[in-house]
């Protein structure tokens, strides 16, 4: 048997996912290049290739490059791509074209974390100083994580985690943490209650080695690890039964799925603060164009969803340069229009 | 094939269970609605557990089984036939050989899933979207996957398989139900043991060898067509005058008053 068992069954003519894959993996190189090239102070394509490869260049264009913008651009890419695979995931696991991993309340976990640490961070004098950087992001993956074990929790029955109950529980666990998130809001004075604004809408600003060193290789082994679990995806859009009896082994991969999605967005959130969309359009707009095969989709909406980043932000830094929008707006902003034209389009390829 | 021994399941309301469906035979279910029939095909198929008694499956009590070895021997055609995503038919049909993931070759997987479509009548639906095909096809389609899925190649031996389908004819026509039925008996020719729960009555005597009619959770009477379909157990369980109209040289036909 070939790698995938959806893909194996093509007949007729190439799959459209040897098309697309490539198509999509040159348009990340050539968002990447862009990324890098455009900002206030723009950068050639020579400029870039020198600073890469230590010839003759500008040395403030040197740090410009080698520790701002490449670091930013491959932030955008790891992020998006989590956000993306994650979303598939979940959306093969709730069954559901809309599902994505806010749903498992990972983001509001996160969020309702960081904003606890804005509004109340200065009296944890015992974090010393110099950790304070990490702390929050550290605060805002345990938040995510403790969340979702216990949506997670309560959709337990017999040993099972039964997915419409945890679809319900995340809806009410999420809107306890929303209140959470409004009283802290009310609590905190204006400079605090900006923060937290700023952070529910996402940025890139905070990106540098550092921080990537973390996100990218959880992004990896998340996207991996999903990617491990295609056909059970694939399976499981017969219903989980049905996956059960083909000899899936379900309920494994559904813990896997869940903890793998949370860990990858938990730790992507902490960095970036919730950016919202990319995790619902990218896999949707991937499967309109391949079909639902898992594996080659879960690559796909990677390499859709950091492609998709890496603009968002390269627009953001661009519109009110030298200040930067929050990254949410413009994803909101540009996604839901485009979101809406090609369900428009496609109607009938949703019934 | 598959043995039964005092099943009590309180969900779906079995009340001690005891039935051997043989491999090279059909087994039709009948009885009327929330007889029980679908938690009974689920429990033989190891679907469902039972609170108590004893499934085998062959030799092997069925939860001894790992799963993906007994998803190659049993397939399982369940009512709701909905798909949570827009795929093509040939893809879905595919999905059945999963369990044969790094067993069977790329070629005798397209083997398989092509023999299940064209037994089925739905060969030229291939390349069509299953979310746009009429429930009739779909029907047949889904049956298509779960032949596939049990599906090897003639000339190689193996333990028995069973396919257990429920409803298997609800939406389809006249002309596809019956082709549906021979095509049903002919893989019990081919060693494959058939349980089905069935609503038409003349369908089970025509095609089963063996009928179990259920009423309340419990096994009512068992056997052959003719002598488990006597008219007043019929009666009495479905709450209908059943009249059996006895044929020459041809199944019974049953009818209700």
């Amino acid at each position: 048997m070939t790698e995938s068992t959806l893909a194996a069954a093509g007949d007729s003519g190439p799959q459209p996912a040897a098309i697309v894959l490539p198509l999509l993996a040159l348009g990340s190189v050539a968002a990447f290049l862009l990324a890098v090239a455009l900002g206030p102070i723009p950068i050639t394509l020579g400029e870039i290739l020198a600073a890469l490869t230590g010839g003759t260049v500008d040395a403030m264009l040197r740090d410009i490059i080698l520790d701002l913008r490449i670091p930013r651009a491959l932030m955008a890419l790891c992020v998006g791509a989590v956000l993306a695979a994650g979303g598939t995931a979940m959306q093969g696991l709730f069954r559901n074209p809309l599902a994505d991993p806010t749903l498992i309340g990972v983001s509001g976990g996160a969020a309702l974390a960081a904003a606890c640490f804005i509004v109340l961070g200065a009296s944890f004098t015992f974090i010393p100083d110099e950790l304070k950087l990490y702390a929050m992001p550290v605060a805002a993956f345990l938040g995510g994580m403790i969340v979702v074990l216990v949506i997670q929790r309560l959709a337990q029955r017999d040993g099972r985690t039964d997915i419409a109950t945890m679809l319900l529980a995340g809806i009410a666990v999420n809107a306890v943490v929303m209140a959470g998130i409004g009283l802290l809001t009310f609590v905190g004075n204006d400079a605090q209650l900006r923060t937290i604004n700023f952070w529910m809408l996402g940025s890139l600003g905070g990106s540098g080695w550092g921080p990537l060193s973390a996100v990218g290789p959880v992004a990896a082994a998340v996207v991996l690890a999903c990617l491990a679990l295609a056909r059970v995806l694939d399976g499981m859009m017969l219903g989980e039964r049905e996956a059960q009896t083909l000899g899936f082994n379900v309920e494994t991969a559904k813990r896997l799925l869940i903890v793998a999605v949370a860990a990858g967005v938990g730790t992507a959130v902490a960095f970036t603060g919730v950016i919202v969309f990319v995790g619902i359009v990218a896999p949707h707009m991937v499967r309109l164009a391949i079909g639902p095969a898992h594996r080659p989709l879960l690559i796909g909406a990677a390499l859709l969803g950091g492609i998709l980043l890496l603009l968002a932000d390269t627009l953001c830094r661009l519109i009110v340069a030298p200040a930067e929008l929050p990254i949410g707006i413009v994803t909101s902003l540009l996604g839901a229009p485009f979101f809406l034209a090609l369900l428009l389009g496609r109607r009938e390829r949703f019934l | 094939m598959i043995g039964a021994r005092n099943i009590r399941r309180r969900i779906g309301g079995l009340d001690d269970i005891s039935l051997d469906v043989p491999a090279g035979a059909c087994t039709a279910i009948i009885g009327p609605n929330g007889a029980g029939k679908s938690t009974l095909l689920d429990v033989l198929a190891g679907r469902s557990r039972a609170d108590s008694g004893a499934i085998a499956f062959g030799n092997r009590p069925i939860a001894d089984w790992p799963a993906l070895e007994l998803a190659r021997l049993r397939a399982f055609l369940p009512q709701s036939l909905e798909v949570a995503f827009p795929i093509r038919v040939l893809d879905l049909v595919m999905l059945g050989r999963s369990p044969h993931h790094g067993l069977a070759s790329a070629r005798e997987d397209r083997a398989a899933v092509e023999t299940a479509l064209r037994l089925t009548d739905a060969w030229h639906l291939r390349d069509r979207s299953y979310q746009r095909i009429s429930g009739g096809e779909r029907q047949r389609v889904q049956l298509a996957r779960v032949i596939a899925q049990i599906w090897r190649p003639a000339d190689r031996d193996g333990e028995p398989r069973m396919l257990l389908l429920d409803e298997p004819t609800a939406s389809l026509d006249p002309g596809h139900r019956l082709a549906v039925m021979r095509l049903l008996r002919d893989l019990t020719l081919a060693g494959i043991g058939v349980v089905i729960a069935l609503h038409d009555l003349n369908d089970a005597a025509r095609f089963a060898d063996r009928v179990v009619l259920l009423h309340r959770g419990r096994i009512v009477s068992a056997g052959g067509p003719e002598a488990a379909m006597q008219p007043e157990v019929l009666s009495s369980a479905y709450g209908a005058e059943a009249q059996v109209i006895r044929m020459a040289d041809a199944a019974p036909v049953i009818v209700f008053r």
